[in-house]
């Protein structure tokens, strides 16, 4: 639905990105989570402050002029510097909608959501209006000015004067980070109902990776202006490409290792003085890869509990904590050997409830087990993933940039 | 007194060695601003209390008094539609675009505010004059500007139009350009943008440079005596009709005066009320 290659240098910054929606990457297709016809797909574009999320889509609408590059929406081409084509923002049909709304503060929220339908009668625009109101669940509130709506009804407003234009892709600058916690939570909800339901395809900017992967059909990881990795959240998330995608998406620990076996049923690679069991991992016995250990799906076993077979099971001590109050983070360090040097080798992410009925705050001394499946290899360090299924777009001119 | 007897009431209600604290730190600010309004009231008070109503009033019906005020009003709104047909393109440009010389405009456009008048006349002269830079060519098409009611506008246009640009400046300035982003992307042109985001939205900044260009304008007196002189009927606007009453007629010259006021005092009004609106709070 749309395919995009963006390259603008601003002082201390540099945007190259690559992104193809509607992917005719079959592989994508089979996953059943993912099985949504092209119109329904929303993107979600997410990485840290300040690595070009805003910038993109900004360029995508036409408000930012790229240095270089092609964005093709629907089949037209929208801009291309090499054949001189930059079709302006009003002719785009690109519904944006801004970080704060940006609502018109002088007209009523009637006028807002009427404000991009053209020349069209009274009754009929009125009954567009109204039906879009309604389905926005904003009625009765169409006489009021945005000053005097709550924050999740301005952003309700805002969504409805875009959705109204009947845009061929909705561009929302994180649309839910003005908001309080439940607001985010019902807001999140009904945009997805929404998107699914009118099909226009969407692209979304978060730096909050929960709601990046409650709303998204494929989330694209950005960073310092580039795509690292594009792929449906489980996959981006316990399968990263790279270890700045496994940060980004949280994972906590990274390592590098050395690959010293290899069979049918797994792999072994040793990290520090430790030799995980991992699964095959189709890397010679000899390389040097990067893993990444998700911090939650390590299991805590206490030390009286029966030996049996599990994999990669160790013993050491917390030797420090934290608490989100959802979540315990235990900063683990290893009895014998070691998986690195430094006051703790893991972090284990624990459920509250989990923390509290097996006592932790009592008990320091424990058992863990790491599944193979919770051990992900990656390519060696500074490895570049191949090209046609990550979209990262080789950098254009490296001449100025470290 | 409202405020003595306010400050006076606050200390009241607060422990006794406070109040004392309080009125003797308070002092100086009363006692400067009771200074000041007494400076400033008690000329405008005099103006009215020298004759009765009837005095203020009657001399207004003669001839050099009625044709002055005719003259002030057409060439102050004159003036003031002049400023906003060319200003208002100068304003939007010095808000919105970069471009070389952007700081040397904005300057110029600045300094007709600080000039002192009687140095715009010199200098309108100079310009406009029979031996002045375009004054010859204009002469021998046979346009004479000095000393006709169009060299009045001209001299309170150099003078008050700057108040125009500079508000409207401001207004522009404060225009969210996002929202004019967001007109373009629901598929609306930049000119139509402009008549239904950008000047609804700096109207109120607007209609308060207009209103302060046309009091200026209304009041303009140096620079119109030194370009226009002081011809009645032609270029005798009420500012320097009065200078003329107050040597011959003392009762027009308080009669004007004292309509000034009103009228200045009416301005105020309207421009407060033009300015809160860009507060928001309708």
């Amino acid at each position: 639905m749309f395919d995009l290659r963006i390259y603008k240098r601003l002082p201390g910054f540099e945007l190259a990105v690559e992104l193809v929606h509607g992917d005719s990457d079959p592989s994508r297709r089979s996953t059943p989570a993912l099985s949504v016809t092209k119109g329904q797909t929303l993107t979600v574009l997410f990485g840290p402050s300040g690595s070009g999320k805003t910038l993109t889509l900004q360029c995508i609408a036409g408000l930012v002029r790229p240095d270089a590059g092609r964005i093709v929406l629907d089949g037209e081409v929208a801009f291309d510097s090499a054949a001189g084509i930059d079709t302006p923002p009003q002719a785009r049909r690109v519904g944006y909608v801004f970080q704060d709304y940006a609502l018109f503060p002088h007209l009523t929220v009637g006028q807002n959501v009427a404000y991009g339908l053209g020349r069209q009668s009274r009754p009929q625009v009125r009954s567009i209006v109204d039906s879009m109101l309604a389905l926005m669940r904003l009625e009765g509130l169409a006489d009021r000015r945005p000053r005097e709506l709550s924050g999740g009804q301005q952003q309700r407003v805002a969504l409805a004067r875009a959705l109204v234009t009947r845009p061929r892709l909705l561009l929302l600058d994180e649309p839910f980070s003005a908001l309080d916690g439940p607001t985010r939570a019902e807001l999140r909800r009904d945009l997805r109902a929404l998107q699914q339901q009118l099909g226009i395809p969407t692209l979304l900017v978060t730096h909050d990776l929960a709601e990046a992967y409650t709303l998204a059909d494929r989330i694209a990881v950005m960073s310092a202006g580039r795509i690292l990795q594009v792929g449906p959240p489980e996959e981006v998330v316990y399968r990263p490409n790279t270890r700045e995608v496994a940060r980004c998406t949280g994972g906590t620990n990274l390592f590098v290792g050395q690959v010293r076996a290899c069979a049918e049923e797994g792999c072994t690679v040793q990290v520090g003085d430790v030799q995980l069991d991992t699964l095959p991992c189709r890397q010679a016995p000899g390389a040097i890869v990067e893993l990444s250990i998700r911090p939650e799906r390590i299991m805590l076993l206490r030390l009286d509990r029966p030996p049996g077979p599990r994999d990669n099971e160790l013993t050491g001590c917390i030797v420090d904590e934290t608490s989100s109050g959802l979540t315990h983070t235990l900063y683990f360090r290893l009895d014998g050997p070691r998986l690195r040097n430094g006051a703790y080798d893991l972090e284990i992410d624990l459920p509250a409830y989990v923390y509290e009925r097996l006592d932790v705050g009592d008990e320091r001394r424990w058992s863990i087990s790491i599944k193979r499946s919770a051990i992900h290899v990656m390519g060696p360090p500074g490895f570049d993933p191949p090209q046609s299924t990550l979209s990262i777009l080789p950098t254009i001119d490296d001449s100025c940039s470290k | 007194m409202g405020l003595l007897e306010r400050v006076i009431q606050q200390g009241a209600e607060a422990p006794s060695r406070i109040t004392h604290h309080a009125l003797l730190t308070r002092l100086p600010l009363i006692l400067g601003a009771m200074l000041f309004t007494l400076f400033v009231a008690l000329p405008l008070v005099a103006l009215f209390t020298r004759t009765g109503l009837v005095g203020l009033v009657v001399p207004l019906t003669r001839p050099v008094a009625q044709v002055a005020l005719r003259l002030s009003l057409l060439t102050a709104t004159a003036t003031t539609a002049l400023a906003v047909l060319a200003g208002t393109p100068l304003a939007y440009l010095l808000a919105r675009y970069q471009f070389r010389g952007r700081a040397a405009l904005d300057t110029l456009v600045d300094l007709p505010v600080v000039l002192p008048p009687a140095v715009a006349g010199v200098a309108l002269l100079m310009a406009f004059g029979r031996r002045g830079l375009l004054g010859g060519l204009l002469a021998e098409w046979g346009l004479e500007v000095p000393f006709t009611s169009v060299a009045v506008i001209m001299a309170q246009t150099f003078v008050a139009a700057p108040l125009y640009v500079r508000a409207a400046r401001a207004g522009f300035g404060g225009v969210d350009q996002r929202l004019e982003q967001v007109s373009a992307t629901l598929g609306v042109s930049g000119w139509a943008t402009f008549w239904r985001v950008t000047l609804p939205l700096a109207r109120p900044a607007l209609l308060g440079g207009a209103i302060m260009t046309w009091a200026r304008a209304l009041g303009e007196f140096g620079a119109t005596i030194l370009f226009a002189g002081n011809f009645a009927g032609r270029t005798q606007t009420m500012p320097l009709a009065i200078y003329s009453a107050l040597q011959s007629d003392l009762e027009a010259a308080l009669a004007m005066s004292a309509a000034l006021v009103l009228v200045s005092f009416a301005v105020l009004l309207a421009f407060r009320a033009a300015t809160r609106r860009a507060v928001g709070d309708v």
